[in-house]
């Protein structure tokens, strides 16, 4: 008896409301005829069912759907990159298209040697050596090793001749020197 | 046409679908919202609310489940945000009582009779509260309740009948005093 009293007040919510089938209807109905308590408990839930919250009126019911679908509508056009942003492969393909050129330009920036040195292919590594050094007679000396070591170039001994290649080279014309500095880059001696 | 296939119509163009599933629970969401709350006007904000939420994500939506017990899943999770439970109302109540114009007597002793009903129901706690209303007067199952609550059915049990009994120990109290 007490296992079926506490197994119809489970049910009494169902029964209220009407959720309960006609066989279990008629069980609940048999115990409340004899049982205060399940009654009292069914009272207390239809006493409260009574209580019914303040209508908002039938112009709010009626205009409810339509408001909510054209709401919806309208956050849809002001927000859809937005919501297009909020999906996660569209993100994580958002930042990974800005964090991989960040990434590779800092990395190429930092790493040793710099690459973007006009002068990196020389190969006497210009930019990192100390020429302070160096008299007019070595500059003299080096050169005319350099130019004579390629054997490819037709140029005037007398250009180099004791300290006048200065006043020499001053007086070639443009052309002159510009097919000299390509003849000095086609043997790769360097700039 | 039943929920499952009005979502497919309205996901396939058909407003009037979506317009029909509003119209069949929103007097539910409604009622719901206001038992929580104990605020006509943040009932009707949390039932707006609660719609335009599950329109914009039925993508979520998983089948298996009802529509009916998502959405008052969603309802309750805006109910449960709501900021504004100060006093619950009362202030609402006293408005009933005062704006009463009918003249019988019956009808104020009912009246009376009502605003203390509502009156006990918003003492008792929230989750009690939740699962008083979603049981006795939604005629939710405690599986579709411990679903909604995100808790176990057990829990569900032992909320509904905490809740029925502080109502039982509330009405007593009023009896008493309107005897005394
Ligand atoms: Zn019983």
């Amino acid at each position: 008896m007490k296992q079926k009293h506490e197994d119809i007040k489970e049910k009494l919510p169902e029964y209220f409301s009407g959720a309960l089938s006609e066989e279990e209807k008629t069980t609940v109905k048999g115990h409340l005829d004899g049982c205060r308590d399940c009654r009292d408990e069914l009272e207390l839930i239809e006493a409260f069912g009574k209580v019914d919250p303040p209508d908002p009126g039938e112009f709010f019911w009626a205009g409810l759907p339509r408001k909510v679908i054209s709401l919806s509508k309208e956050q849809k056009v002001r927000f859809p990159a937005f919501q297009w942003f909020l999906r996660p492969p569209a993100l994580a393909a958002a930042v990974l298209l800005i964090a991989v050129p960040l990434f590779t330009m800092l990395y190429i920036q930092n790493r040793p040697g710099n690459y973007y040195d006009p002068l990196f292919s020389d190969p006497l590594s210009a930019s990192a050596v100390d020429y302070s050094w160096l008299t007019e007679d070595d500059l003299t000396e080096v050169s005319a090793k350099l130019i004579f070591n390629g054997d490819a170039i037709d140029v005037p001994v007398g250009i180099f001749d004791e300290n006048s290649y200065h006043e020499d080279i001053a007086s070639l014309s443009s052309k002159e020197l510009d097919s000299l500095f390509r003849e000095l880059k086609n043997e790769k001696i360097g700039g | 046409m039943n929920d499952i296939e009005l979502i497919e119509n309205y996901l396939s163009g058909e407003d009037t679908a979506m317009e029909e599933l509003i119209v069949k629970y929103q007097k539910g969401i409604y009622a719901l919202a206001y038992r929580i709350t104990w605020d006509g006007e943040e009932a009707k904000d949390i039932t707006q609310n609660t719609f335009l939420r599950a329109i914009n994500s039925l993508n979520k939506f998983r089948k298996e489940s009802s529509f009916k017990t998502w959405i008052y899943k969603i309802a309750v999770n805006l109910c449960l945000n709501y900021k504004g439970r100060h006093c619950l109302g009362h202030d609402e109540l006293d408005e009933t009582i005062a704006g009463n114009e009918a003249g019988t007597l019956c009808l104020l002793i009912q009246k009376e009779r009502k605003s203390y009903l509502m009156k006990a129901l918003s003492e008792v706690p929230e989750r009690q509260r939740i699962a008083v209303s979603l049981r006795a007067y939604e005629g939710l199952s405690c599986r579709e309740v411990a679903d909604i609550m995100e808790i176990s059915e057990g829990a569900v049990k032992a909320n509904y009948h905490n809740g029925i009994k502080r109502l039982k120990e509330l009405l007593k109290e009023y009896r008493d005093e309107t005897e005394a």
